[in-house]
């Protein structure tokens, strides 16, 4: 039986992704943060192989918590999706703006998106080893790529998400001649999901549909996986 | 010359000798942090980053020194213990989060403190000392995640930074010293940084607008080279 660990799956992608592998007869051990989202908990009742994790990814001691609730029912892991992203908060990152940039803010936003994903990949990496598939993936964003940035504000995600990409490199470079794979992915800019399931307005793309193309590029193996490349839910190469 | 120069730092003989460069030119030259004995022409600001009220005492400080700013130059390179892990050998998160602050919050908070002084100024060029170990293209390396994510983070907010003030007159610079590389010292690659920071680029007179390389936000080494987000 084939075992992911997917972060930040209350709701929106990351839910959406712990579904389409359920779907496909997966064990998905999703992480969980979220207090007003019970999506996970009613999926339990239609999927025996769905198990809820705590985990909130800006806490090592959180993801060394999950880890070792994950030990107790799984001694292997064949996929680990970093999804858990800290996007919202005040206008508070940008020069000349209306506020003065919140550094606090910044600092969180680093500790959840670049090194949350980096430790979740580090503190789980020996049930990832004793798997078959050793595939990581990291959801990244098109605002990662300095080449292509537009905005003239709002950098608190951003940065995040470059930090993200390198880190991954680093990884790859360490981990890909040992039989590890990487995918970086651009889900593309989705409708939110709110408490009920329901979608809010806005948006160009809904979860679901990002999903079903991210688990496709996740799932299927590929003749150059030598490259490490952010594609987004078009299937499309960004650049860095 | 006669321009006024502010840098985050003198620590390293790179920074150092950078700094006498433009002291050299008949520049003046306001850093922040400790006294660096190489450099005594220099004028010493404190600046303890990221506390309460850091940006305003900063600009405070500057302020006495002068009205305006014509370069603005970030030389922040801190390393931490720990740097050389590998992932599977027990990484040190809160050094990465301590190379974060040092390398990418501090010279932000710095700029941002000081663009009221940079505005009044004639120079308007932001200069950033940064490694191609933050390029997600080029990156080689099996460790060192602290400094590259953090530079890498600051590469993001320079293109940011950049599409907000290239309108208003600000050039941007960004120098990889390549520091261990034998065909440069910090004499050198200092030289090279000097030039590169202050030369203008390459604007066509025939088409302003559709060839202008300071429109790019670009990163260059010690040995010219160009090198790849």
């Amino acid at each position: 039986m084939r075992t992911a660990l997917i972060t930040g799956a209350d709701r929106g992608l990351g839910l959406s992704l712990t579904l389409g592998l359920l779907e496909q007869g997966w064990q998905v051990f999703a992480g969980r943060f979220l207090p007003d989202y019970r999506l996970l908990d009613e999926a339990c009742a239609r999927y025996p192989l769905l198990r809820p994790v705590p985990l909130d990814v800006s806490s090592r001691q959180s993801i060394l918590d999950a880890c070792a609730m994950v030990r107790q029912e799984t001694e292997y892991l064949d996929m680990i999706i970093s999804n858990a992203a800290y996007m919202g908060g005040p206008n508070s990152s940008g020069f000349r703006g209306e506020l003065p940039i919140d550094y606090s803010l910044l600092e969180y936003s680093f500790r959840v998106n670049s090194l949350g994903a980096l430790q979740v990949m580090e503190i789980f990496l020996p049930l990832v080893e004793a798997g078959e598939m050793k595939r990581l993936c990291f959801v990244s964003s098109e605002v990662s790529s300095v080449t292509m940035m537009h905005r003239d504000a709002g950098f608190r995600y951003t940065m995040t998400k470059t930090a993200l990409n390198v880190a991954a490199r680093i990884m790859y470079n360490q981990l890909f001649e040992k039989g590890y794979t990487f995918r970086l992915y651009q889900p593309g800019w989705m409708k939110r999901v709110n408490p009920d399931g329901s979608r809010a307005e806005g948006a160009d793309i809904d979860p679901d549909l990002s999903a079903g193309e991210a688990l496709r590029q996740f799932l299927e193996d590929r003749e150059d996986e030598q490259r490490l490349v952010l594609t987004d839910y078009l299937g499309h190469e960004w650049a860095y | 010359m006669d321009k006024v120069v502010f840098m985050t730092g003198i620590a390293t003989s790179f920074d150092a000798e950078l700094a006498l460069a433009f002291l050299r030119a008949g520049d003046r030259v306001i850093a922040a942090g400790p006294h660096c004995p190489a450099v005594p022409q220099a004028v010493y600001v404190p600046f303890a980053p990221l506390c309460e009220g850091a940006g305003e005492a900063l600009y405070q400080a500057v302020a006495g020194k002068t009205r305006s700013l014509d370069y603005f130059i970030d030389t922040s390179s801190a390393h931490f213990a720990g740097e050389d892990r590998r992932i599977t050998d027990g990484l040190c998160p809160e050094e990465i989060i301590q190379s974060f602050r040092a390398n990418t919050l501090a010279p932000i908070q710095a700029l941002e403190a000081l663009l009221p002084l940079l505005d009044a100024g004639t120079g308007k060029r932001l200069a950033f000392i940064s490694t191609h170990d933050a390029s997600v293209n080029w990156c080689g390396n099996t460790a060192g995640y602290g400094p590259s994510m953090a530079k890498a983070a600051l590469h993001n907010i320079l293109q940011v930074i950049k599409n907000k003030l290239f309108p208003d007159g600000y050039t941007f610079r960004v120098y990889d010293p390549l520091p261990g590389e034998s065909r440069v010292n910090p004499v050198t690659s200092a030289a090279g940084a000097y030039t590169y920071i202050t030369r203008d680029r390459a604007i066509d007179g025939h088409q302003i607008e559709r060839r202008n390389d300071e429109k790019r936000l670009v990163m260059r080494d010690a040995l010219g080279r160009e090198w790849p987000w």
